[in-house]
């Protein structure tokens, strides 16, 4: 339909009526002015004062000018009804359309309503797979990203996340590892634990298993990082008071077992329950106050290479040595 | 550390260096690594008339221990003091004085195995030659009760092992082992070597490089 319109007519309308008025302002002018030039002054804006009476030729010119402006107005107005013609009729056909708009639409010509049928089922079934997956989810507790720790979403969703465990972030308060470390100790009464913070928010554990041996725990949040193990006559203090988490100790024994702590850790990590982790390895670790007294259980001897059994089981905490290992 | 000093037995018709060297082959087929000698040395200084009841002092040197001199009493008082205290000595001259000819060492090589050290000490007072002792230290463990067991089982590869832990030891078995506990323990066999007979045969002098006390002692009189 558009490229039935004369797009020249429409040009030239436009153009007509720019003109038509022009020339209706210029009669409005014309007629403001009256008989002899403004009455008024126009940048004074008071009131000709001039007593004389307008001529006659002044309202012959007055009544010529008047007469020539409108004439130019009948003119445009020829032209621009003119240019109207030229244009086509549209009107009726968009009539037409807009009628078959309003009316009620068949079925069986176009699938609207079956559309709009499935696509509110389509929403209505995600809706309910939203809610079921949100309380779902809200009950694991496997986060980790710090996002569950943001104010606005507690905020948002009420009554905190559904977490069990308090200790399943990295950032979990000091207060809240010490009461763990706390609890612990009270568990194991052959085992001193001294917590220590010399890095800042690191969290180092300092473990004396009864007069066997000392072991150093680096914990990020609650999750064992680096574990080392010394005699009970080493220190981890340097002369200066700093602690030193690296260096190895200098007996063969505890060098091994600081390899063994540090493969039990992998064994032990879960990143849902990290306490549980580490309760976990504690009771393992405690094992190896039998160091020096019990018997390989494959070999039966205390020493193989002049070591005694450093591995303990994971499951049943048999002790064998290295080589001896099922 | 637990540290055993024990007696080795010398069997008749050998000689003591004939033991110690048969001792050194048998470490060296055994893998045991030498790591250098020691000497422990013992000098005993009497209590002048004057001091009631009379006191015998022992001022017992180690090369382990080479900034520390030990000073034991008879009746079992230990003192560990710096090197220095040997100068002291000197000072108390008019109160203790020493017997000339009564020092004692035991001096030898000292072999490693895993963290086993056993050192291997041919005691003598002057030339005369007056037995071995055999020092074994498991520096892991600090109590005797918990590896009494692994230090029996770690003998039994070269020598005898008595079923009980000497008298020393066994008065001490729950505690944590210090390096006053090494000395005493030479001590009480210095003490009952000088009582032996002699043993003829003299193994030559062993050249040790940690025996730099009786250097030092020397430096600090002059």
């Amino acid at each position: 339909m558009a490229e039935m319109i004369n797009l020249d007519a429409v040009t030239e309308g436009l153009r007509t009526i720019a003109s038509l008025r022009n020339g209706v302002s210029d009669l409005f002018k014309c007629l403001t002015e009256g008989v002899g030039g403004p009455v008024i002054d126009p940048y004074s804006g008071q009131p000709k004062t001039s007593d004389n009476e307008p001529t006659e030729e002044a309202e012959k010119q007055f009544l010529a000018d008047v007469q020539g402006i409108v004439e130019g107005i009948t003119n445009k107005i020829l032209v621009l009804e003119k240019s109207c013609d030229l244009l086509s009729h549209p009107t009726a056909q968009v009539s037409v359309q807009l009628s078959l708009l309003a009316q009620d639409p068949a079925l069986e010509r176009n699938g609207v309503y079956k559309s709009v049928v499935s696509c509110y089922r389509w929403c209505d079934r995600m809706h309910d797979y939203v809610t079921q997956a949100s309380h779902i989810l809200n009950q694991n507790i496997c986060r980790r990203s710090t996002i569950a720790l943001d104010p606005l979403q507690r905020i948002l969703i009420p009554g905190g996340i559904g977490r069990r465990s308090s200790f399943a972030t990295i950032n979990t308060p000091s207060s809240q590892i010490d009461a763990f470390f706390n609890n612990l100790s009270r568990i194991h009464p052959n085992v001193t634990l001294e917590i220590s913070r010399p890095f800042g928010a690191p969290t180092v554990v300092f473990i004396t298993l009864d007069r066997i041996l000392k072991g150093c725990l680096l914990l990020h949040g609650l999750l064992i990082e680096w574990v080392i193990v010394k005699g009970i006559n080493e220190e981890f203090k340097t002369a200066d008071g700093t602690v030193d988490i690296w260096s190895d100790s200098r007996y063969e024994v505890f060098r091994k077992i600081s390899d063994h702590c540090n493969s039990a850790t992998l064994n032990f990590a879960t990143p849902v329950h990290v306490d549980l982790a580490v309760r976990s390895w504690l009771n393992w670790f405690v094992n190896y106050n039998t160091l020096f007294t019990k018997p390989c259980r494959k070999c039966n001897h205390r020493l193989l290479d002049a070591s005694p059994p450093t591995w303990r089981d994971f499951r049943t905490a048999d002790c064998y040595h290295e080589k001896c290992r099922p | 550390m637990v540290v055993i000093v024990q007696q080795f037995p010398i069997p008749e018709g050998k000689t003591g260096q004939q033991v110690v060297d048969m001792l050194i082959k048998q470490f060296e087929a055994m893998a045991f690594n030498r790591i250098g000698n020691f000497v422990v040395d013992c000098e005993t200084y009497y209590s002048s008339p004057t001091i009631t009841p009379p006191r015998v002092l022992n001022i017992i040197h180690n090369s382990d221990f080479p900034a520390s001199c030990f000073a034991q009493l008879d009746t079992g008082t230990c003192l560990r003091a710096d090197s220095y205290f040997d100068a002291m000595m000197m000072v108390l001259n008019g109160i203790y004085q020493a017997k000339r000819g009564t020092k004692i060492e035991s001096k030898g090589p000292k072999f490693q195995k895993g963290d086993f050290v056993v050192k291997i000490g041919s005691v003598s007072i002057g030339p005369s030659f007056r037995g071995i002792l055999i020092e074994i230290e498991y520096g892991p463990c600090s109590v005797p009760l918990y590896c009494w067991d692994l230090l029996k089982e770690f003998m039994k590869s070269f020598m005898k092992v008595p079923k009980e832990p000497p008298p020393y030891l066994k008065a001490k078995m729950g505690e944590i082992c210090t390096p006053t506990d090494i000395i005493s323990q030479y001590n009480i066999h210095f003490t009952n070597l000088r009582k032996a007979t002699p043993i003829a045969s003299c193994p030559p002098p062993l050249t040790v490089k940690g025996s730099s006390n009786e250097v030092q002692n020397n430096g600090d009189m002059a």
